[in-house]
């Protein structure tokens, strides 16, 4: 029987009631046969190499010669090797400073185009543009221009008199032109702020009206509560997102993770290690402690959400 | 009037939950094709006069030799060792490959790179012994010189000009000297004067006019500490003196394109180039340049540390099905004069003598100016520095950033050069197996 089929007698099933037990293992094939396509690759693409990965955290591998086990060594050089904290430092500056400015801008940004603006899809697609050219290699390459010693943001600068500083080449100010570049790519946490919005319902906001509540009330008190799911999502998403960001920081600073490594995130630090230095070993290492830690953010997370995300069910 | 229940919430997450993109997979090349001849894959970094003239040269060897076939996989600089480095580590390197001084040893040392003096299709006796030391490590040659440079400080003519100074004479200038050129080459011009030098290799010259070395023979770490500390305070003095740019504006130069660096746009007056880069950085300054020696502690220039550096190699993948083939093109790569008449000096000067004679007519102005300053410092020139050893190759990456804390004052000289040396050294030693 083929899949199409399946799903139509499904669709007769459901309503024709009582179900047997050899129709719910008919809907398990089809469902099986639905799935196929995503379970094969999650397990070539996904699971098997994260399982390589495991094994070559454990060894000195160098991706030419066979891999020798080593032991916890790559883990135990990891703990002494400044670059590491570093680069650990700066991803977790990026995710902290980072995530909740991106949200925050995006919950703003969504909450003004709730308002009932004439022309909506347009503004939504306009604000939700940089999302989609955030990440990409052209935009870094732009960034990099429009924030270089002589680039477009210190041309306006100058116009009123200020010397800017070489936002991307100086150590002080370079992480914060990519964090700002984060922020910028509001996009799709905004769609999602803006879809949450919609689905709470107006009558609430007439009643508290009614009953006197202000702006910042109603806010409190209703639109957070209510979107707190919405909030709690992006908030995951997100934060697992600004880990694992790689391309700015590759593209702005030319892969070097400069200047003076205040730009080197930990995925850039860790294929540096692995793809530059031959360090295949210690860059699986590497890969499964950021997994460790971004498990532990987000447990962390899913834990806190017990006590201020609010489910209506 | 649901808002969200926790079932659909978690949904949305499962939702979210992206399948990976697929990895290209090698094409894995068999061992023959169905006509019998073999195709070879061989891959170069470079720009579109190298790949418009190897695409020649690859065509006219197929021309010669039907039965093998030529994939060609050309690529940029910035780009092709992150290739190269994933193409080994899957097993599908490219037969004939390209390969510098850096990298040389990497994969060799690692018994990637085939054994080229035991390939009989390749002929060597054209290359004298310097020519096949720098290929060799760990007694294996895993590499045949194109040709080679030397280190210059290229001087801008026009800059020169403009800031009303006298071009120095190289025969006798120390540092001293280049810092007052550099710092009235500001003055005048109202540029920033000289561009910083800021290569492994500079800090090699650098290394050796004091009587030490980047790297010995038997693949350590050469230097002391207070040799590169001494290297770093010299381009800190470079900048607090106004003879060179702050360094957030040296920041943005090191990781520039050729054409937009402060050199070929004339920001700065003097800058250290390869002789190899005549061409592309006169083409793009618009201005004569003058090469000149690297300036010395002691103004003799026998004591400038100047040497030949092979400017590239050809080598084959040790895996390569076809080694036979691969030497074959490799032999007529670096042995054959009408190769030799297309390609010129693009891949650095030949040293054999039959292809030097063969492309003596079609040298340009900036080859010959190249080729005399290359000739007039050879009697100066002292033995040429060991082949950086296994896992050197990103120890220069190491170098500019600690050079760069030096001039953005996070760090003083001498803790620079100790963290050099020490990322140095953990380098090549977690590269030992």
């Amino acid at each position: 029987m083929s899949a199409l089929a399946e799903l139509g007698s499904l669709g007769k099933k459901s309503r024709g009631g009582r179900p047997n037990v050899k129709r719910t293992y008919k809907d398990n094939r089809a469902a099986m046969v639905f799935l196929a396509p995503w379970i094969v690759g999650l397990v070539a693409i996904t699971v098997g190499p994260m399982l390589i990965s495991l094994y070559l955290s454990f060894t000195d591998y160098n991706l030419i010669q066979d891999p020798n086990w080593i032991g916890t060594d790559n883990f135990t050089r990891m703990m002494q090797d400044d670059r590491f904290w570093n680069s650990l430092r700066v991803t977790l500056t990026y995710v902290i400073v980072g995530v909740p400015l991106q949200l925050g801008l995006a919950l703003a940004v969504a909450m003004a185009l709730d308002k009932g603006l004439k022309g909506l899809p347009f503004y939504r697609s306009v604000f939700y543009l940089p999302s989609l050219l955030g990440s990409s290699v052209a935009v870094a390459i732009l960034w990099k221009q429009m924030f270089g010693t002589s680039g477009l943001v210190n041309q306006l600068l100058a116009m009123v008199g200020i010397t800017g500083p070489g936002w991307i080449s100086d150590p002080s100010t370079a992480l914060g032109s990519i964090i700002l570049l984060h922020v910028w790519t509001f996009g799709s946490p905004m769609i999602i702020f803006l879809a949450g919005l919609r689905q709470i319902p107006g009558m609430y906001y007439e009643a508290a009206a009614v009953d006197g509540a202000g702006r910042a009330t109603r806010f409190l008190k209703i639109t957070l509560p209510l979107l707190s799911p919405i909030i709690f999502f992006n908030l995951v998403l997100q934060i697992i997102g600004a880990f694992q960001s790689f391309t700015q920081a590759f593209i702005v600073s030319g892969g070097t993770g400069g200047p003076s490594d205040s730009t080197m995130f930990f995925t850039l630090y860790l294929y540096q290690r692995g793809f530059g230095q031959f360090d295949m070993g210690y860059a699986s290492a590497m890969a499964w402690v950021l997994l460790v830690i971004v498990g532990v953010f987000t447990a962390i997370n899913f834990y806190a959400s017990k006590f201020w995300v609010f489910y209506d069910d | 009037m649901t808002t969200l229940t926790r079932r659909s919430a978690l949904a949305l997450f499962a939702g979210t939950a992206a399948v990976g993109a697929l990895s290209a997979c090698g094409t894995g090349a068999g061992s023959k094709n169905a006509d019998g001849s073999v195709t070879l894959r061989v891959s170069w970094w470079g720009n579109d006069v190298r790949n418009n003239q190897t695409q020649q040269v690859i065509d006219a060897f197929q021309q010669a030799h039907p039965n093998i076939k030529i994939q060609a996989e050309p690529g940029v600089w910035s780009g092709y060792w992150d290739k190269l480095a994933t193409q080994t580590a899957a097993n599908d390197a490219p037969d004939v490959i390209q390969m510098d001084l850096a990298y040389i040893a990497e994969y060799g040392g690692r018994g990637a790179l085939l054994d080229l003096s035991k390939q009989s299709q390749l002929d060597l006796s054209a290359f004298d012994q310097n020519t096949i030391k720098a290929g060799q490590y760990n007694g294996k040659l895993n590499g045949i010189s194109t040709g080679q440079n030397a280190l210059a400080v290229f001087a801008n003519v026009n800059v020169f000009k403009k800031a009303g100074v006298a071009i120095p004479d190289d025969s006798k200038w120390t540092w001293d000297d280049y810092l007052r050129t550099a710092q009235a080459l500001a003055a005048g011009a109202g540029n920033y004067g000289s561009s910083y030098g800021l290569t492994d290799q500079s800090l090699s010259i650098w290394l050796r006019q004091r009587g030490e070395q980047l790297y010995t023979q038997d693949g350590q770490t050469g230097f002391t500490v207070d040799g590169v500390a001494s290297y770093m305070a010299f381009q800190k003095k470079l900048m607090d003196a106004n003879a060179a740019p702050p360094a957030s504006v040296a920041q943005e130069d090191i990781g520039a394109p050729v054409e937009q660096t402060l050199a070929a746009t004339n920001k700065t007056g003097l800058s250290f180039w390869w002789t190899n880069q005549l061409a592309p950085l006169t083409k793009a300054s618009g201005s004569d340049i003058k090469l000149l020696r690297v300036p010395s502690q002691d103004g003799n220039p026998k004591d400038d540390g100047l040497f030949y550096k092979p400017s590239m190699y050809w080598s084959a993948s040790s895996r390569s099905k076809h080694a036979a083939e691969a030497a074959t093109f490799i032999d007529y790569l670096v042995n054959n004069t009408d190769v030799a008449k297309i390609i010129t000096t693009e891949r650095g000067f030949s040293t054999s003598q039959k292809i030097q004679d063969a492309i003596k007519p079609l040298l340009t102005p900036t080859d010959k100016s190249a080729l005399d300053f290359l000739s007039e410092i050879k009697p100066e020139l002292g033995e040429p520095p060991a082949v950086p050893p296994t896992g050197s190759s990103k120890a220069a990456d190491s170098l500019g950033r600690h050079t760069t804390d030096v001039l953005f004052g996070r760090a003083s000289a001498q803790d620079a050069a100790a963290a050099f040396k020490s990322d140095a050294d953990n380098m090549i030693k977690s590269a030992k197996k």
